[in-house]
């Protein structure tokens, strides 16, 4: 009715938005910037796409890691990579490299960690050699790990008691049980227990150049700055020659985590909040699981963060219960999971939490409409469009197209997929990793709102502070 | 300065037109993807909010989203979403934008939604109760519920001026906006939601002319509406100090907070503070950062001009140059006041033709990349806005590149001195973590 409604509205303004709508594949179809690779012959790839509008360039060297930390070593993976990444920055030839400005990241996902610079496109040799020294090189001596740990320990401060972080520790840990996954968000307490043998054993196992893409996206000459490139990173395999490389348990031998079978509530005291975070998930689709894509695009459909989404629609437009509803699928190599995120004043705490669950159990019962499922093609196709408008969001989808494809030359192929995706796929997907029944849901909130949970659920309490 | 070819390289293009009715029409091509963003920029904020009218501005933007004569209740959204489009809006002290980001060929749908909303907005009780609620859990998620955000929205402000229209809270005191009314929210919208009040700004992939003839076919018959005299909110310059102490439930560090009264952005004095705020706070290698950050006193140091509302373009009227700086276990905000006094004193001294042309270069690098992360299309809006003049987005960096050793000396001597700021002591009010926290020995 409303988008019968909706036609005749946009009719009166001599308007048609069908005439307008393009197909997944046609939004797609875009013209590239002309993208070089290499594989060097130690293993390495290097991807380099030239684009010149603006004198800047955008630099990601991506690794493949490890699927979380082992047990006893949660936060091994980001300690090392915060090491790496502040000796890059600190770099070694300061006076000389002051007036090149750089800015430089690091980011640690599930299952790889990636290191982000940008420059002037003049100072891109620079930003290329101090990524060389820092991945190849580092100081991972004892003084060094007592340095960067003592900061690791203090940037997880600040952040610690954040209703979001303590949720989504806890989710992780309720969802995953005893695979590595669990350990995404460490503690504190467990970077202070890593030692300096830990992080040496991880970066010569994981910082090897068969698991390394470099990516370069820019105002850059492609052939010049891959020569360039070869020339920094052929001698990697020489770089530790003292240590064998060896993989810590997980890689291999991943537990799959358990799926919920009934709906189980948990709750967090924090007696200062004055809105109720609700954080629920469950376990999902790998990336390359065939179930993966459906899944994406009915998330897209139930939230995502589209304002037009049926999250959105219940929960803020109908009910005024919250500003941003949204969801998450994440794309893991291992089991991911499916995430509902939404922050509601305290006295709404309960039925916000039915609502969301009613919603879940509309998808599941009904699925999704064919007019549903065109839009939300549209959305991931021109998504991959949007992404693309910057350096560093087309560098991101040439890395993960090379770290998990290994494929750098159809940056159309997801699209091409998702357009492929029926209604029926998705519904399948939504009944095994978008359940009501599957879901573990945790609230940050003060007593009230333990108090409105109860009246409704069991309710089990954890100690936010002690995890 | 010695900086060589400071003009923006390759230009912007840029093409201005003012319609009949007074609507400002920025067109800017770029044709690298088939995308275009489309912005509607009011001259309406919080600043320029009437007295008991506070969150009004807020409160119809998202009432801009509630539907019209021609449009129901959230079609506007679903018309962008459905073609794979993003949209949003945002409300600041100066201006209230509309942006979305489309492929090509919706434009058309486009521009009728955003004229159909300037002209058409249809009101409702239910609708204005739902979002009043809605607006008022995002003024909380954004201020009450995490530690030194409301401290920067709204305490300093509060402090730091004297004007009710640059002081007064927006965000989180929902007083005015618990008693607005259909009919005040509708009056409200009459009054400041005009063609001759807006900026309609194009990037993307456009043919300019073709482009500015279809703005005119949705737009030009809109109506001119008679506009108020522009408010005053002029500031008294201030003589002193003010200093302040401040309990965060949320905190479990202690903080300082400063906001240095800035000059107007028309001032010549603006650009070396721009530059020198840059070379103070921004980057691993800034000079406060290295002092408190590196050296152990600060966890986090953030700040700038207008921080965190926006850019040092982003506002037409009084504003700060602010500083966060949060303190490291153990460090109280009194001790931490006095590094970061003696901090900023050694960096001012320090001052020299490399700390300008470093943080000339720096800027550079984040204004180029801010273009490409859809800065372009505010800018270009606020500058026609603000000033009618959009294509002055090529000039901006050969102003800073004219910045002298000299004029970066005397606008720090003038502005960033004690006499000049605002200063919040921020006493943690929750429990820090227990001692096991620390790192331990290797």
């Amino acid at each position: 009715m409303r988008r019968r409604e909706h036609l005749r509205a946009l009719s009166g303004l001599g308007l048609f938005v069908g005439a307008t709508t393009p197909d997944p594949a046609s939004a797609a179809e875009r013209a590239l910037p002309q993208v070089t690779s290499r594989v060097l012959a130690n293993g390495m790839r290097i991807v380099v796409a030239e684009r010149r509008d603006l004198p800047i360039a955008a630099v990601l060297l991506g690794l493949r890691s490890l699927p979380g930390d082992d047990q006893g070593r949660a936060g091994l993976i980001q300690l090392t990579a915060e090491m790496v990444a502040s000796q890059i920055e600190q770099r070694p030839a300061r006076a000389t490299t002051r007036l090149q400005p750089l800015e430089l990241t690091s980011q640690v996902g599930a299952d790889h960690v990636e290191f982000a610079g940008a420059c002037l496109s003049e100072d891109i040799e620079t930003l290329v050699q101090l990524l060389a020294q820092g991945v190849m090189r580092p100081d991972l001596s004892p003084q060094s790990l007592l340095k960067a740990r003592t900061r690791a320990v203090q940037n997880l401060q600040p952040g610690r008691l954040q209703p979001q972080q303590v949720a989504r520790r806890a989710l992780l840990r309720l969802v995953y049980g005893s695979h590595p996954y669990a350990r995404l968000l460490p503690s504190g307490l467990e970077v202070a227990a890593l030692q300096p043998a830990d992080v040496q054993a991880h970066h010569a196992g994981c910082y090897r150049p068969e698991r390394a893409t470099l990516v370069v996206v820019g105002d850059v000459r492609g052939t010049q700055i891959l020569e360039r490139i070869q020339a920094l990173f052929d001698c990697w395999p020489c770089a530790a020659p003292g240590l064998q490389p060896h993989l810590p348990p997980s890689e291999t031998a991943a537990a799959v985590p358990p799926t919920s079978s009934s709906t189980k509530i948990y709750w967090i005291e924090q007696s200062t909040a004055v809105q109720a975070t609700i954080l629920a998930g469950q376990v999902a689709a790998a990336r390359s699981h065939s179930a993966y894509l459906p899944l994406a695009l009915a998330n897209t459909i139930f939230g995502g963060t589209s304002l037009s989404s049926r999250l959105m629609a219940s929960l803020r437009e109908k009910w005024g219960y919250t500003y941003t509803p949204s969801s998450t699928c994440t794309a893991f190599t291992g089991p991911g999971t499916f995430e509902v995120l939404v922050e509601t004043r305290n006295a709404v705490c309960r039925p916000a939490l039915e609502q969301l669950f009613y919603e879940l159990e509309r998808m599941g019962k009904a699925g999704v409409t064919e007019e549903e499922l065109r839009l939300a093609k549209n959305r991931f196709c021109v998504g991959r469009l949007l992404q693309a408008q910057t350096r560093f969001g087309l560098a991101r989808q040439l890395l993960e197209d090379s770290l998990y494809t290994a494929k750098t030359d159809d940056c159309n192929a997801p699209c091409r997929l998702a357009a492929a995706v029926s209604a029926a796929e998705i519904l399948q997907a939504v009944r095994q990793y978008m359940t009501s029944s599957g879901t573990v849901a945790v609230v940050v909130g003060n007593t009230d709102v333990l108090a409105q949970l109860r009246a409704v659920w069991s309710v089990n309490r954890i100690d936010g502070t002690r995890q | 300065m010695g900086e060589s070819s400071p003009a923006l390289k390759p230009a912007i293009p840029v093409r201005y037109a003012v319609l009949p009715n007074g609507l400002k029409v920025v067109l800017s091509e770029e044709r690298s993807l088939p995308l275009i963003q489309v912005g509607v920029y009011y001259g309406i904020g919080d600043r320029l909010e009437s007295e008991g009218s506070a969150g009004f501005a807020h409160l119809c933007e998202h009432m801009m989203f509630q539907g019209s004569e021609r449009i129901s209740r959230g079609e506007h959204t679903r018309s962008i979403e459905a073609v794979g489009g993003v949209l949003n809006a945002s409300t600041r002290d100066d201006f209230t934008s509309y942006y979305q980001t489309v492929p090509a060929a919706a434009l058309d749908t486009v521009l009728s939604l955003e004229a159909e909303r300037m002209q058409n907005l249809r009101l409702t009780v239910a609708n204005l109760a739902n979002q009043r609620e809605v607006v008022k859990e995002e003024g909380i998620g954004l201020v009450k519920n995490r530690p030194y955000v409301g401290l920067l929205y709204v305490y300093l402000r509060r402090k730091a001026f004297d004007n009710y229209h640059n002081g007064h809270d927006s965000v989180s005191d929902f007083s005015d906006i618990d008693v607005a009314t259909v009919d005040s929210i509708e009056r409200f919208y009459r009054t400041y939601y005009a063609p001759n009040n807006a900026v309609l700004t194009l990037v993307g992939d456009i043919d300019t002319d073709a482009t500015l003839a279809m703005v005119h076919r949705h737009f030009g018959s809109i109506p001119t509406r008679r506009l108020l005299p522009r408010i005053n909110a002029g500031e008294e310059p201030q003589k002193s100090e003010r200093r302040f102490l401040y309990s965060d439930p949320l905190a479990e560090n202690a903080a300082v907070v400063i906001g240095y009264r800035m000059p107007s952005r028309r001032s010549g004095a603006y650009w070396p503070l721009i530059l020198l705020a840059e070379a103070l706070l921004v980057g691993e290698e800034s000079a406060l950062r290295t002092a408190l950050v590196n050296g152990g006193a600060a966890l986090q140091l953030k700040g700038g001009i207008n921080f965190p509302n926006g850019t040092a373009f982003d506002t037409n009227g009084a504003t700060l140059l602010t500083i966060l700086a949060v303190a490291a276990a153990d460090i109280d905000s009194e001790h931490l006041a006095q590094k970061l006094d003696v901090a900023m004193a050694a960096a001012l001294q320090r001052l020299d033709e490399q700390t300008l042309i470093a943080a000339f270069r720096r800027f550079k690098l984040r204004f180029y990349r801010s273009l490409e992360e859809g800065y372009r299309l505010q800018l270009l809006s606020l500058l026609a806005l603000f000033d009618d003049e959009p294509d002055q987005i090529n000039q901006l960096l050969t102003q800073l590149a004219a910045v002298s050793l000299e004029s970066l000396r005397a606008a720090a001597k003038r502005y960033l001195v004690p006499a000049n700021r605002t200063l919040v002591l921020v006493s943690p009010g929750r429990p820090r973590a227990a001692r096991s926290e620390q790192a331990g020995r290797p």
